[in-house]
């Protein structure tokens, strides 16, 4: 079984310096992400390691006096919580028993600023790809705008389509054209690769005329039967 | 994951398959993860999703399709070796799903 990887403990005395640490479970609040442990394997982890929850506590009016107490108090007008928290797994009451738990936490008066360093943190600390966050987490974060991939992948497809149509006309005119280029790509269009494509190819090569025959006259070169070729091809 | 199928859509298109073996490669091995337990790391589990893959692929001959297929295993074979060493021959489903998508993530930077 493949161990999960603790956090090192200078990447989070680094990351969480000015956080107050509590051994406690995480106050109620809204999750961003986990770092997704399941089932047996959260217990294996919390045998030898702590599991860490952030809890990022928005306060913008500063009435928070106590951090972990405030979570538990009424949200905000304009948020959806006045807790926000990262951890490696959910919690849930059956992991009190075997697991020993720190939960770091701190105050911010702007959200974006809040969810903003729990990306970080599971990005950058915990290596959680950037699609485990909500879009709308990626979306106040500005996230999207930075790595437009994490939210959309519409111009990825977009992409993907253009290259293969390049591909299709940046090839089909050197097939067409003569026996040079062609030949010193494909290879002589021996392969099935080649007989497939080139089979594709050759309605319209005969409608245009010159690459049909051009074809065929390399293909009798190879092959030898011209005319059988030709029934099938250039029909 | 809707980013993740929209992109596997694309894949069914042969052209599509053909140019970018190694992203459609991904895309299914991530659509192939249990949600939870372990996984062993071998090519051959791949086999079925990718054989389901070429049947939905319109206008491929036995040949095409087996032409195919070896590509698709060698590319399987590739991200399986990588993930390996990262990981070890058994991982957790998240963390090869974690490993996974940092691949895909990469594969699609490179695009985009």
């Amino acid at each position: 079984m493949t161990p999960l990887s603790p956090i090192k403990s200078e990447d989070l005395k680094r990351f969480l310096s000015g956080w107050e640490r509590r051994e406690a479970p995480p106050p109620p609040g809204v999750y961003v992400a986990t770092a997704g442990y399941q089932g047996r394997l959260v217990e294996d982890y919390c045998a030898r390691y702590h599991l860490i929850y952030l809890v990022a506590v928005y306060d913008r009016d500063g009435a928070c006096r106590d951090l972990y107490q405030c979570c538990s108090a009424p949200p905000p007008a304009d948020a959806p919580s006045r807790c926000f928290i990262f951890g490696d797994v959910e919690w849930r009451e059956e992991l009190a028993e075997k697991c020993r738990v720190a939960t770091y936490l701190y105050k911010f008066d702007d959200i974006r600023e809040a969810l903003t360093k729990l990306l970080e943190f599971g990005m950058h600390v915990r290596g959680i790809p950037c699609t485990y966050f909500s879009i709308d987490v990626l979306k106040i974060t500005g996230w999207c705008d930075v790595d437009p991939i994490c939210c959309d992948v519409s111009a990825v497809k977009e992409k993907l389509v253009e290259s293969v149509s390049q591909r299709r006309t940046s090839s089909s005119p050197r097939r067409g054209e003569g026996g040079e280029t062609d030949g010193a790509s494909g290879g002589g269009g021996r392969t099935a690769e080649g007989a497939s494509s080139e089979g594709g190819e050759s309605a319209s090569s005969s409608e245009t005329g010159g690459g049909c025959g051009e074809l065929i006259r390399r293909a009798a070169e190879d092959l030898g039967d011209v005319d059988r070729l030709k029934r099938c091809l250039c029909r | 994951m809707p980013l993740i199928e929209s992109l596997l859509g694309e894949c069914k298109r042969r052209e599509v398959a053909e140019a970018h073996l190694r992203l459609c490669a991904l895309l299914l091995m991530y659509k192939s993860l249990p949600g939870r337990g372990a996984v062993y790391l071998r090519p051959t589990a791949y086999r079925v999703p990718v054989q389901r893959l070429l049947d939905g692929m319109a206008g491929l001959t036995g040949e095409d399709k087996r032409d195919l297929m070896q590509k698709f295993m060698k590319a399987v074979g590739e991200a399986v070796a990588e993930l390996k060493k990262e990981l070890g021959g058994v991982a957790s489903a998240e963390n090869l799903r974690r490993a996974l998508l940092r691949r895909l993530l990469e594969e699609l930077r490179k695009l985009a």
